[in-house]
């Protein structure tokens, strides 16, 4: 009424003010209605978007959509189970065969005598760098390297090639595993002993509480 | 004043509704029982738990309860895209509250499905008895749980056992392949029995379905 009051002197600016907030008004009338809609819209198209078509189906034939049917009458000859098949895995030899099968026929080839390899020790030649390759799995390269004849220690179940027989290009190189460990496991494994030996004495010295105290 | 009339009616049409959101939804009291037709989604669920559900309307879970495919009330199925085959199982239990759980095995579609809550959270395709050892039906309840059982009367493996009735028969880990049958027990693939066992407790209840009580042709 107060804005019908406010009309009455029919003045331009008293008539502008209620366009203006007639204007307004309807301003905000139609963006909560485009809310409203808007939000009872996504509800609805949720709605049929979880639902789809599944809503005028009824459970059963749901599930049995999903199902792998019903099981035949004749198919059940037997009720046992047969066993699983036990794979069994034989276990590699440590080291393989050096002959080849044509070593009896052919005869090895004579191995010149042996020159040492200057006076280094095994294991700092192995560890010093990675890229030393331990000398019995040089490549002959039609003669014999010497030292070939010195077996890896310790079965690292590496290939070793045989002296005198001719490369395959994909031997696997493996370190040899040196027989005395380094200072470096040595100095680890009686630290290991150490701390084993503080934990149970750490044990030993706490009281054990009596059960059921 | 004709003129003044019409932002007059202008405002009162804007103040209304503008006014309208505000207005209570049901203004009689008779509007909610209209609500039965729609889906039941529950508000609990968050956006991103219902999108591989299909929850049932009103009409659908009192139909189900009629034939008998669900004795109690149920809110939502998981939406399997696919037949399982032997061997698949669905499990989906993503924001499900804790609640009752159930387990229904329906013997003639071969699957076994777990309710929590009212909410399918795994579904599997099951074996189960052969012709002269069956498996027994009804609402039996999980009388005990042992999760590395291995069965002393058929010298099997029998991981996940869930222990149903006193003479042995019980859901567990299985091969699930076709043509296999049971002495009885319910079997399923052998992670969805881990997430079976790990989803019951002793004394929930699994509902176990004869062949040919909800069957679909008597039902759609």
């Amino acid at each position: 009424m107060s804005v019908s009051d406010a009309s009455k002197p029919s003045a331009p600016m008293g008539r502008r003010w209620v366009v203006v907030a007639a204007v307004v008004l309807a301003i905000v009338a139609a963006l909560s209605i485009a809310t409203v809609s808007r939000t009872n819209l996504a509800k609805a198209v949720g709605d049929a978007a979880s639902a789809g078509l599944d809503n005028i189906r009824t459970v059963a034939a749901m599930l049995a959509d999903r199902s792998p049917g019903q099981r035949p009458e004749g198919s059940l000859a037997s009720l046992k189970q047969k066993k699983q098949p036990v794979l069994h895995q034989r276990a590699l030899p440590k080291v393989r065969k050096l002959e080849s099968p044509l070593a009896g026929i052919v005869g090895t080839p004579p191995v010149p005598p042996v020159e040492m390899p200057p006076q280094t020790p095994l294991y700092s030649m192995v560890s010093a760098a990675p890229d030393l390759v331990p000398p019995t799995s040089i490549v002959p390269g039609g003669g014999t390297p010497p030292g070939s004849n010195i077996s890896p220690p310790g079965g690292g179940g590496g290939i070793v090639v045989p002296p005198g027989t001719t490369d395959t290009p994909n031997v696997p190189v493996t370190p040899v595993t040196p027989a005395v460990p380094e200072p470096a496991t040595w100095a680890m494994m009686l630290l290991g002993f150490a701390m084993v030996g503080w934990v149970i004495r750490r044990d030993k010295l706490v009281a054990p509480q009596p059960v059921g105290a | 004043m004709k003129a003044g009339a019409v932002p007059i009616a202008l405002a009162l049409l804007g103040a209304s509704a503008a006014l309208w959101p505000l207005a209570p939804r049901h203004p009689l009291g008779e509007a909610p029982s209209q609500a039965a037709t729609k889906p039941s989604v529950p508000a609990e669920l968050p956006l991103f738990a219902r999108r591989d559900r299909i929850f049932l309307s009103d009409a659908q879970l009192k139909q189900a309860m009629t034939t008998g495919t669900v004795d109690r009330p149920i809110k939502s199925l998981l939406a399997v895209k696919a037949p399982l085959h032997f061997g698949d199982y669905t499990w989906n239990d993503t924001a499900i509250p804790a609640g009752p759980t159930w387990v229904r095995v329906d013997l003639q579609t071969q699957l076994i499905s777990v309710f929590r809550s009212g909410h399918e959270i795994g579904t599997a395709v099951i074996v189960y008895g052969g012709d002269n050892k069956e498996t027994p039906v009804g609402t039996q309840h999980i009388l005990a749980k042992a999760r590395d059982h291995r069965s002393s009367l058929y010298d099997a493996e029998m991981p996940y056992t869930l222990r149903l009735t006193d003479d042995g028969v019980s859901i567990h880990g299985s091969n699930v392949r076709w043509g296999a049958a049971t002495h009885g027990c319910v079997g399923v693939p052998l992670e969805f029995a881990q997430r079976l066992f790990d989803a019951t407790r002793v004394g929930d209840e699994v509902v176990i379905i004869p062949p040919g009580k909800a069957t679909p042709s008597q039902t759609s």
